[in-house]
């Protein structure tokens, strides 16, 4: 794959994980009503995995047994 | 058709707009819908009368529906490993109508119809929810391990669990934006190229000589384009068939 290709995958999957933390944590705010913390916690979470995505997608799982 | 008041409108050509008439308009049937059940025939087409002659040395269509089978199988067979051959047919019909959608998309008056989110959310949601109660059946109330890889120290576990169903449910997310985004991205750059044709030509006299440069730039470009369809239909098997790996064996 070319460069190119790979750093737009990196990057979609950076957002991707961005925009399930952010949406996790606006549905769980207004659920519990604990605006904007939950909201702060899974912002971060959602970082977290977007490089746990980036590091998954140069070491597949399943090579390391 | 390209130039409305001389701007640039990359964008009008992703507009859904109802056919057939009144029963269209009165359904929501758009030339999206049409588009799709288009490539659903072509592939029926392709498979049934490609492999109607059951020759030992193959015709172009049959060769053509032979060599299909055979890449997903390889990627299938790849990926997969053992116990991938009963989700043959699903990644088959996902690779097929992704890649007939890329590429119906290119033709001239077509619309491309993975280029809309919906399209591609709806795929990569199918996929999300199969490969969710694949592992489920499977595996039961184990595949929760999944979310905690084992060894890792037990104090860890308020972090890592909520980043891994993160990380999990961002699987369709990306899945649906990757496809899109190539699709939008190329057909805009197509349509933006294409206006500076019809712009530049309106120039006078070297108006015309100067044309010349977006036209060679848009010949490379279909090219370029050609294979991204392919790539971007290939990549999205590849995922669905390592997500099944997931799913099939948990780690």
């Amino acid at each position: 794959m070319s460069g190119n290709g790979v750093g737009f995958r990196a990057g979609v999957e950076v957002v991707s994980a961005l925009i399930v933390g952010i949406g996790l944590g606006t549905i769980l705010d207004r659920w519990l009503g604990t605006w904007p913390w939950l909201f702060l916690v899974f912002f971060m979470v959602g970082g977290v995995a977007g490089v746990l995505n980036i590091f998954r997608l140069f070491n597949p799982r399943s090579g390391a047994k | 058709m390209a130039t409305e008041g001389k701007t640039i409108d990359a964008l009008s050509q992703f507009e859904l707009t109802p056919v057939l008439g009144i029963i269209g308009r009165s359904v929501g049937f758009s030339q999206s819908n049409l588009h799709m059940i288009v490539a659903s025939g072509l592939i029926i087409a392709l498979l049934v009368y490609g492999m109607r002659p059951r020759a030992v040395v193959p015709g172009r269509l049959q060769a053509a529906a032979e060599t299909m089978y055979d890449f997903v199988h390889g990627i299938v067979d790849a990926q997969i490993g053992h116990g991938g051959k009963r989700f043959f047919p699903f990644v088959f019909a996902l690779f097929m109508f992704v890649l007939m959608g890329n590429m119906l998309g290119l033709l001239p008056y077509a619309f491309t119809y993975t280029s809309h989110i919906a399209v591609t959310f709806g795929l990569a949601l199918i996929v999300f929810l199969v490969i969710t109660i694949v592992a489920l059946v499977i595996h039961g109330k184990h595949f929760f391990s999944y979310f905690f890889p084992e060894g890792a120290p037990i104090w860890l576990a308020p972090i890592i669990i909520p980043v891994e169903v993160v990380s999990y449910l961002s699987r369709p997310i990306s899945l649906s934006i990757r496809l899109f985004a190539n699709m939008v991205a190329g057909h805009v750059m197509l349509k933006v190229f294409a206006t500076f044709i019809v712009l530049l030509g309106g120039l006078g006299a070297v108006g015309p000589f100067l044309a010349t440069l977006p036209l060679a730039i848009n010949v490379a470009l279909v090219g370029f384009e050609v294979l991204v369809a392919f790539l971007q239909a290939y990549v999205f098997a590849v995922l669905t068939s390592i997500y099944l790996h997931d799913a099939v064996h948990l780690h």
